[in-house]
C-alpha cells in the first residue's frame, strides 16, 4: 500500500496555478531583421510588417502641425522629408557611429534614439498584448562586431524584455531549416553578407561581409545616369526606386525607361544599359567570396555546398541574379542557386523560429 | 420590427413585460423611456407573420432562432429544481429540450415556406400550412423533447465539457495550421501564445545553448563596465574573504 503524503511535510500545498515555475505566463516572441533600408518584424501572432528604416522628427512648430506627429516613420517621413529632420539611423546594418573606437558623440546619441524609436514602432505594429512579455531575436550582419551588438542591445532595453541577437544569414538558414551544409548570402542595403552553414553557429571564419550592396548599386547608378544625361536632376533615393522596380542582371531585358526632370519637367530617359552595369557590380564580389568560403570547405562536401547556394535579402529580388551567380559558378566546378521564397521576411521569419525554438528558461536568464 | 423587454415602471417599481414596435432598439428604448418604463432586456421579437416576406430566400437563421428563443423565454416558469430532482428521482424523465425545439421549428417553418412559394401559395395559405406543420411537429413528444436520466444528465455535461475543450484544441489547431500554410504571413486569426505553439524543435539544442550562451556573454561585456564603474565609487571588499572579513566585522561591532 502506498504511503500516504503528509500534506504539511516542509512544502506549503500550493495550488497548480499558484506554483511558481519561474517563467512568464505571457511571453510574445517576435523575430527582427533590422537593416539598412527595410526592417522587418515578424511576430508569433502571424502578424508580420516591414518599415523602411528612417526616422523623422518635425523641425519646428510648423511642421509639427502639417505632419501631425512627433515622430515619423518610414515611408512617410521619406516623403515628408523637407519637413523633418530625418534619419537613417543605420549604416552596414548597425547603428550609425557605434563601431571600433568611435565615441559617444551628439550623432551617435541621436541615432541610437532614433532606432528605439523605430523598434519601439515595429513592436506596435505586430500589436503585443498589454500583459505580454516581449521576447525578441534580433539579426545582425554576419561581421558586427562587439561593439555594434551592444549598441543594437542597448537600443533594445526598454523595448524588449529579453533579446537574442543573431547573426542575420544564419537566422535565413535556420527559418528554411537549412542549417547544414549551405551557404546563404543576404543581400541588404548596407552589406552582402555570405555565411558558410555546417550544422552548427558560424564562426568568423564562415563569414564574409562585403560591403558592397544595395547602397552602393544605388550610388553607381547615381553616378551612370549623370554621366549618360547631365541633365537629369536625378536623386539616390530616384536610383533606389528605379533598381527596386526593374533591377536585373541578366544579358538580355526589355528597356527600362523612366522619367526623370529635366529644368524641372518630367522626361522620359532610357536606363537600360546604366542599371545593367549598376546592378552587376554585385556579381564578381559574390563570386570571389562564394570561391573562398568552399575552397576553405572540406573537400568531399565542397560540391555538395556548392550546390546548396541560397539567395536572400532585398538583393535576392534582382531579376537574374542567381542565374547569373551560376553561370559564374560554372568556372569553378558549377553550384546551384536558389532564391528563398520571401526574401523581404526571409531573415525575421528564421528569427522567429529560433525564438520559438529557445527554450523558456534561456530568455528568462536573459532578462 | 417587434421587440419583446423586461424592465420595471419608474415611478412604481412594478416589473413588467411585453412587446414594443419600434424601427430600431435606440426607438424602442426611447418609446419605452416615454412611457415610464425603464428597461433591463431588450431583444429582437419578430412576428412569424414577418418571415413571409422571405419567401423564396433562406431567412436569418438567427432571426428564427430569435424568434423561438423569445417565445420559449416567454413561455418558460421558474420551477424549484430541487423538488423537482426529489420528484422525479431515479426515474427517467422527458425534458423540453430548447436546442431541438429551435431547431425543429426553424427547419419546419422554412420547409414549408420553401414549398408554398414553389406551388405559389398565397400569404394566408402559407401560413395555414406553417400552422398544420408546426401542429404535426409538437405531436410528436420526440421532436421537441430528450430523455433524461439523473445519469445522463451529469453524462451530458460531461460530454458537454470534454466538447469544449475538443474545440479549443481544434481552434487551436486551425490557428496554427493557418499561421504555416502562410509561412506565418500576416492576417487575422486569433493569437498564438507560448502555451498553444507548435512543439519547438529540439533538433537544434546544441546550437540553440550556443546562441544563448553567445548573448549571455555579449551581455556581461556591456554589464561589466558599468558594474567595475558601480564598484570604483563604492568602497564594497573586492573579494569575497573581504566580504566575510567585512560582514564578521560588521557583526562584532554592532551599531549602536
Amino acid at each position: 500500500m502506498a504511503e500516504a503524503k503528509d500534506p504539511a511535510a516542509n512544502k506549503p500545498i500550493l495550488a497548480g496555478s499558484e506554483e511558481d515555475s519561474g517563467t512568464v505566463t505571457h511571453p510574445f516572441l517576435m523575430g527582427i531583421d533590422l537593416g539598412t533600408s527595410r526592417s522587418s518584424i515578424t511576430a508569433m501572432s502571424g502578424i508580420r510588417k516591414t518599415v523602411e528604416s528612417y526616422v523623422g522628427y518635425p523641425r519646428d512648430a510648423v511642421s509639427r502641425k502639417h505632419i501631425g506627429a512627433d515622430i515619423v516613420f518610414g515611408k512617410a517621413a521619406l516623403d515628408n522629408r523637407m519637413a523633418l529632420d530625418l534619419y537613417r539611423p543605420l549604416e552596414k546594418g548597425v547603428i550609425k557611429h557605434t563601431g571600433e573606437g568611435e565615441s559617444k558623440s551628439e550623432e551617435h546619441d541621436k541615432n541610437m534614439a532614433a532606432v528605439v524609436h523605430l523598434l519601439k514602432h515595429l513592436v506596435n505594429l505586430v500589436e503585443p498584448g498589454r500583459d505580454d512579455v516581449l521576447y525578441g531575436v534580433v539579426g545582425v550582419p554576419s561581421e558586427a562586431t562587439k561593439q555594434n551588438k551592444a549598441a543594437i542591445l542597448e537600443a533594445t532595453q526598454g523595448v524588449l524584455d529579453s533579446v537574442m541577437i543573431v547573426s542575420e544569414p544564419f537566422t535565413v538558414a535556420y527559418g528554411l531549416e537549412r542549417i547544414n551544409d549551405v551557404i546563404v548570402i543576404d543581400i541588404g542595403a548596407g552589406t552582402t553578407d555570405l555565411c558558410r552553414m555546417h550544422g552548427t553557429v558560424p564562426a568568423a571564419e564562415d563569414q564574409i561581409s562585403l560591403d558592397i550592396a544595395g547602397d552602393a548599386i544605388d550610388a553607381h547608378l547615381l553616378e551612370l545616369i549623370k554621366k549618360a544625361y547631365p541633365n537629369a536632376q536625378c536623386t539616390q533615393i530616384m536610383c533606389k526606386r528605379f533598381k527596386e522596380q526593374y533591377g536585373f542582371v541578366t544579358d538580355k531585358a526589355d528597356k527600362v525607361t523612366v522619367e526623370i526632370p529635366v529644368d524641372g519637367k518630367p522626361t522620359p530617359h532610357d536606363i537600360t544599359q546604366q542599371l545593367h552595369d549598376a546592378c552587376a557590380i554585385l556579381v564578381e564580389p559574390i563570386l570571389e567570396s562564394i570561391h573562398k568560403l568552399v575552397s576553405s570547405f572540406e573537400p568531399d562536401l565542397q560540391e555538395h555546398i556548392r550546390n546548396n547556394i541560397i539567395l536572400s535579402g532585398g538583393g535576392g529580388l534582382m531579376r537574374g541574379l542567381n542565374q547569373k551567380i551560376e553561370d559564374g559558378l560554372d568556372r569553378v566546378g558549377g553550384g546551384k542557386v536558389t532564391v528563398v521564397e520571401e526574401p523581404m521576411f526571409a531573415g525575421a521569419n528564421g528569427a522567429l523560429q529560433l525564438a520559438i525554438d529557445m527554450p523558456r528558461e534561456y530568455w528568462q536568464q536573459l532578462r | 420590427m417587434r421587440y419583446r423587454f423586461k424592465g420595471m415602471i419608474r415611478e412604481t417599481g412594478r416589473v413588467v413585460e411585453g412587446h414594443v414596435e419600434a424601427p430600431n432598439e435606440t426607438v424602442a428604448y426611447d418609446v419605452m423611456g416615454d412611457n415610464g418604463i425603464v428597461c433591463e432586456t431588450l431583444r429582437e421579437d419578430p412576428r412569424l407573420g414577418d418571415y413571409t416576406g422571405y419567401l423564396g430566400d433562406v431567412p436569418p437563421n438567427d432571426e428564427v432562432s430569435s424568434a423561438v428563443d423569445s417565445a420559449l423565454d416567454t413561455a418558460a416558469q421558474e420551477v424549484d429544481f430541487d423538488a423537482l430532482t426529489n420528484r422525479f428521482k431515479g426515474k427517467k424523465v422527458w425534458v423540453l429540450d430548447r436546442n431541438k425545439i429551435r431547431d425543429r421549428v426553424k427547419a419546419v417553418v422554412l420547409k414549408t415556406v420553401r414549398e408554398s412559394a414553389g406551388e405559389g401559395a398565397a400569404q394566408d395559405q402559407t401560413l395555414q400550412k406553417v400552422n398544420e406543420a408546426l401542429d404535426k411537429m409538437f405531436a410528436d413528444k420526440t421532436n421537441v423533447s430528450s430523455e433524461a436520466d439523473p445519469k445522463t444528465l451529469g453524462m451530458e455535461e460531461q460530454i458537454a465539457r470534454l466538447s469544449a475543450v475538443v474545440r479549443k484544441v481544434e481552434s487551436a489547431v486551425a490557428q496554427m495550421q493557418a499561421m504555416m500554410r502562410r509561412g506565418f504571413a500576416g492576417g487575422g486569426g486569433g493569437r498564438m501564445s507560448f502555451e498553444n505553439l507548435p512543439n519547438r524543435d529540439k533538433r537544434h539544442d546544441k546550437v540553440l545553448l550556443e546562441i544563448f550562451e553567445t548573448n549571455l556573454e555579449l551581455q556581461r561585456t556591456i554589464n561589466e563596465p558599468e558594474t567595475a564603474k558601480t564598484d570604483a565609487k563604492t568602497d564594497a571588499p573586492a573579494t569575497t574573504d573581504d566580504l566575510a572579513a567585512a560582514v564578521e566585522s560588521q557583526s562584532n561591532n554592532p551599531k549602536p
